[in-house]
């Protein structure tokens, strides 16, 4: 079975407020056996898709694998992205952007194997490049306006908590200045888009102990502060 | 205590029409040439023309009385004849890749990369920059100039430079981030990637403004 859309629609975490879990605690790297090939240090009950079995047929340039890969996996680079903008519209751009991208490398022949058995740390790490691509170049951005203006608003009932969110996004990254890129990328991996530190490593291109570190420097920073809920992750999942 | 209001993260949202969308991806695919396709497509067509050229010139030759190659001038050159001289059409939009040490000369900007280093907190370059103009009707007689344009390739990511969150003084002085400079101003500062581990090489350091100007290093 390619597509699992029952995974696709669970709910892939355990640490809210209040639950067992404790969303300051780095969730703690699994030893690999044999047996577990796949499982990576996430937190407990958060249902880690595993790409592994889809990823060769991909890379042979099956079109229904990319499908299967894009309904799995498109929500959670559509949410990483708008954390990283503050924008739903770049948002949108980048998802678009990426999967648009992967599937260009599919037919050249460029896909690498996974190394791990998810897709996301390769989907993420495009997708911050485009994050920056999108936000970098000032004539693309008129562009972007242009046919942002062009499009039909959402449906007006949920227009305003768009902008609401895309307000308090911006007041978040804003206050996380106070944090060295590299410490606000470990939460944005970590806490928010709920990959393992591993997966993380993966994105970031840097030792899993780096990224342990990062996020215990970025914990110890914030836990006294006001901004210590954004330890907490996303509120009221969509998913 | 912090001034910030508790911030809480929005809900995250969903994509909406997920099917339309991945639909859309594989079509656009299929009728847009990939960047390889559209390259073979040029080799294709430079050596058609190259064939045809080559088979017009064997014909002018061979022809009777056709011109004496060892007597008279050679015939004045005309568009048809450039293909198989000219810059094959395959021009490729990447910049030359420059060595370290070398200088590129882009609009309004010249820039020299220095020397590299890798640390423990990652990788950086030193840079030279002078502003050697600005865009016509500018506003100002001097241009911002960022980190932002600046990106560390290696095998498998791209980098955008930290110069604000620098923890290694080993990349002192830093590559200026935000200063404006005047015409005729030059200035030299290290450019970190504290994102790339000591694990991972960097293979080429690329600079993109949006003025149009690019610019490529290798790395070795």
């Amino acid at each position: 079975m390619r597509d699992e859309p029952g995974r696709d629609d669970a709910p892939r975490r355990s640490g809210t407020p209040g639950s067992a879990t404790s969303p300051f605690t780095p969730p703690e790297p699994r030893s690999r056996t044999p047996s577990s090939p796949a499982t990576p240090n996430r937190s407990p009950g958060a249902a880690a898709p595993d790409d592994s079995g889809i990823w060769p047929d991909l890379r042979a340039g099956d079109p229904e694998a990319f499908r299967a890969l894009f309904h799995r996996h498109s929500d959670a680079v559509y949410n990483f992205a708008f954390r990283r903008t503050g924008s739903w519209a770049v948002a949108d751009e980048v998802v678009q952007a990426t999967f648009t991208a992967l599937w260009r490398r599919v037919s050249e022949h460029r896909v690498d194997e996974l190394r791990i058995p998810s897709a996301r740390p390769v989907l993420f790490a495009m997708a911050r490049d485009e994050c920056s691509n999108q936000l970098r170049g000032a004539r693309r951005r008129a562009r972007l306006v242009e046919r942002i203006e062009s499009q039909p608003v959402g449906t007006a009932d949920n227009t305003a908590d768009w902008v609401a969110a895309e307000a308090t996004m911006t007041e978040i990254r804003k206050a996380l200045r106070r944090l060295p890129r590299s410490q606000r990328e470990v939460i944005e991996l970590v806490i928010w888009a709920e990959l393992s530190l591993a997966e993380a490593a993966e994105v970031l291109g840097v030792p899993v102990g780096t990224v342990k570190s990062r996020l215990k420097r970025a914990r110890d920073r914030l836990l006294t502060t006001p901004l210590a809920g954004l330890l907490h992750g996303p509120r009221g999942s969509g998913r | 205590m912090s001034p910030e209001p508790n911030l809480e993260l929005p809900p995250e949202r969903r994509l909406e029409d997920k099917t339309a969308r991945v639909d859309r991806i594989l079509q656009e695919a299929s009728t847009t040439p990939a960047p390889g396709r559209s390259r073979q497509g040029w080799y294709a067509l430079a050596a058609a023309i190259a064939v045809i050229v080559g088979v017009l010139g064997l014909g002018l030759v061979l022809r009777p009385g056709g011109p004496d190659v060892a007597g008279s001038p050679p015939p004045p050159s005309s568009p048809t004849d450039s293909p198989v001289t000219s810059p094959t059409p395959t021009r490729s939009d990447e910049p030359e890749l420059l060595r370290v040490g070398q200088s590129t000369e882009l609009e309004f900007f010249t820039f020299t990369l220095l020397d590299t280093r890798q640390t423990s907190a990652g990788f950086a370059a030193e840079i030279r920059v002078c502003l050697t103009g600005t865009p016509p009707n500018y506003a100002s007689d001097s241009i911002p100039i960022g980190w932002y344009a600046w990106r560390a390739v290696t095998k498998r990511n791209s980098y955008q430079a930290n110069v604000e969150d620098l923890s290694d003084p080993a990349f002192q002085p830093v590559y200026p981030s935000g200063r404006r400079f005047a015409v005729g101003e030059c200035v030299e500062g290290w450019l970190p990637f504290e994102a790339i581990g000591a694990a991972e090489r960097v293979t080429e350091l690329r600079y993109s403004n949006d003025y149009g100007g690019e610019a490529r290093w290798r790395i070795d």
